[in-house]
């Protein structure tokens, strides 16, 4: 076999859905591909470097089928954000036996959802993009301090949609469909223009009137 | 633009409000034995009534099923208040529009294509609310259509909105569990129905084959290929709302005409096909200055029975209300009466089922009927509050009436009212369908 990450995450991820487990060691997963094992050592330093670029190579599939769509590009910020949750639910499809393995394995670092942390940087930096644009055209409001945390407090709520999705029963997801609708108005009515702007413009000016 | 994108409001905030209002009937019941202690002879109308107003103003907030489930049961039992019984077309969802990602998502998932690959043109902003769901507006070819979208979810908040209202209507109602789970299960089944655009697509090109005799009327084209369970697709239909349509002063020969595309459209569905487009609410009616009514909107069919059809028509035969021993036996059949009631109550029941069956069929005893009587109207309202102030109906815990009377009774009250609006003078006499029932009752009555 032709080392190349591609079909590496194709066989692990194979080999961890028939077995419920990763591989005894890389010793045994190499003789079984075929594989040396200082090629694999090239490529990735241990099952959970695999792991983790699995879910960054999901992510990063996602990206690139959402900015492929016209659609979305004509979308506002809001809309952008909604739209890269559904197609997240929609193509983790094809992992989600994956994601249940790895949240209910106990020993595994991955468990518990710990793995989406792998993904953290990167939607940090896709959500910036998505953000700074919602800045320019005011759909959401730069405030001190807290508008640099707004990646990450989506990525709380991204984590927040996917575990609702694993544990989602509902006929066709449709529950996951209704939280992300929900979640993403309360995310943009927060860091959009509100009360709490109109609160702190008037406390500056009393605060002013004091002073003065 | 806001996208609020929820279905209804969540299950707790429902809850809440039922629990408030459970807290509120208690406190009404806890002042009226703190009355009573003072004054025994106090009788427990004032509580009735304290306690609808109550319940009211509660679920007027709510919307949604549990509103419905409420205002059918009401209007059986006639506590409908006349002021409330005018907001019953409104009794819709409050549901703000779905997201364009989230439409485009259900696409994905029903037809397995997003609609900009299905349509020529699709708008991505609703044109309108729907029940239960949204409409776009798309274009394909040289053909306009209208594609309504479930919001997801909607069947799951019906079922959850039905075991709240429950215990709310065990009480308001006054009805015992056995006869309260009667009614509910009709609703429950027509509510959830309405869910399934499948079943609506079928019934739709159905009733439109059926009805192609009657002059007058139009129906959409469903494309089934572009449907699905939450998907319906057909053809945009071009006319007015009646409150539109009323706003350009009709002259008084085209509200009559169309009154009269109207009524024939329901005695033909009725009497005919014994299935009845049972939601004659004006949203489903689009008029035109032709003279021509479009209709849409079939999620809500109510079968008619056999059995049950030839009982409840009969009651209206001048034949069967002039003698006792036929309505009886009639108002039995259809559990208007039952063989335990004592003869001092029957004769109650009797008098005042009997005045309102020939309130409600009075359209039936003349060969013409002037709907914009507003007298007429207004009767109709207070009848059921003057009924559910007869102590004997009120304190009775048995339901009253067949399950099927429901969705009749509402078909009947709506049509009226929508031929009120219009001020429509309607040919309403001449039916062959009453010998058909004469025939059949006679038929009866000779077996021993």
């Amino acid at each position: 076999m032709k080392a190349e990450k591609a079909s590496i995450r194709k066989a692990y991820t194979q080999f961890v859905l028939e077995n419920g487990q990763a591989p005894a060691s890389v010793y045994r997963f190499c003789r079984d591909l075929e594989l040396e094992e200082a090629e694999f050592y090239s490529l990735y330093s241990s099952f959970q470097a695999i792991d983790q670029d699995i879910i960054i190579h999901h992510f990063t599939e996602v990206i690139e089928l959402l900015e492929k769509d016209e659609a979305y590009q004509a979308y506002s910020a809001r809309e952008k954000y909604t739209a890269f949750l559904y197609a997240w639910v929609e193509h983790s499809l094809l992992h989600r036996s994956l994601f249940l393995l790895w949240q209910n394995q106990e020993n595994n670092p991955f468990a518990k959802g710990s793995y989406m942390k792998a993904l953290k940087t990167s939607f940090e930096n896709w959500t910036e993009g998505v953000l700074s644009e919602a800045m320019d055209n005011r759909e959401t409001i730069r405030r001190p301090f807290l508008s640099e945390k707004y990646p990450e407090a989506l990525f709380l709520q991204f984590v927040w949609v996917h575990q609702f999705w694993l544990k989602d029963t509902s006929p066709a997801f449709e529950k996951t469909d209704a939280a992300i609708e929900k979640s993403v108005r309360l995310a943009f009515d927060l860091m959009g223009e509100g009360v709490l702007d109109s609160a702190m413009d008037l406390g500056k000016f009393l605060f002013q009137q004091v002073k003065g | 633009m806001k996208y609020q994108e929820k279905i209804t409001t969540s299950k707790t905030g429902r809850t809440l409000k039922f629990l408030g209002t459970g807290a509120k009937i208690g406190g009404n019941y806890l002042k009226h034995y703190a009355k009573k202690a003072l004054n025994p002879a106090l009788d427990s109308a004032e509580l009735h009534e304290a306690n609808a107003g109550d319940i009211y103003s509660s679920l007027s907030e709510l919307k949604g099923s549990a509103l419905k489930v409420a205002q059918m049961l009401s209007m059986d039992r006639g506590i409908l208040p006349a002021a409330y019984a005018d907001k019953f077309a409104l009794s819709q969802y409050m549901a703000p529009p779905l997201s364009a990602p989230l439409v485009v998502r259900i696409f994905k998932k029903e037809i397995g294509k997003s609609p900009q690959e299905l349509f020529d043109a699709f708008a991505s902003n609703a044109k309108n609310a729907a029940s239960i769901g949204q409409v776009h507006q798309a274009k394909l070819g040289d053909k306009t259509l209208a594609i309504k979208i479930q919001y997801p979810g909607v069947a799951d908040s019906i079922q959850s909105d039905l075991r709240l209202v429950r215990p709310v209507a065990l009480r308001m109602f006054n009805l015992s569990d056995k006869d309260l789970d009667k009614y509910m299960e009709e609703v429950e089944g027509k509510l959830l129905e309405e869910t399934d655009y499948k079943l609506e697509l079928k019934r739709g090109q159905d009733i439109a084959r059926a009805c192609s005799g009657i002059e007058g009327l139009r129906f959409p084209e469903y494309y089934p290929a572009l449907s699905g369970q939450r998907i319906l697709t057909m053809d945009w239909m071009e006319g007015e709302h009646l409150n539109e349509f009323l706003a350009k002063n009709p002259s008084q020969e085209l509200r009559n005409t169309l009154g009269q595309r109207l009524w024939d459209f329901y005695q033909f569905q009725v009497h005919q096909l014994k299935t009845v487009h049972a939601d004659p609410h004006p949203g489903n009616f689009l008029f035109q200055e032709d003279g021509t009514l479009g209709i849409i909107d079939f999620g809500c069919i109510k079968e008619i029975p056999r059995d049950f059809y030839f009982d409840y028509f009969g009651l209206i035969l001048p034949e069967v209300q002039s003698k006792t021993y036929l309505l009886e036996g009639l108002m039995e059949r259809i559990e208007m009466l039952y063989s335990y009631d004592s003869d001092e109550k029957r004769g109650v029941f009797i008098q005042a089922f009997g005045r309102m069956t020939e309130l409600l069929s009075r359209p039936f005893a003349t060969d013409y009927f002037d709907f914009s009587d507003k007298a007429y109207i207004e009767q109709i309202y207070s009848m059921g509050e003057e009924i559910s102030q007869i102590p004997e109906i009120r304190d009775t815990r048995d339901g009253r009436g067949s399950k099927h009377m429901l969705y009749i009774n509402r078909t009947y009250f709506g049509l009226y009212s929508l031929l009120h609006s219009l001020g429509a003078k309607v040919k309403t006499g001449l039916d062959d369908w009453k010998n058909e029932v004469k025939e059949k009752l006679n038929s009866l009555n000779e077996q021993p």
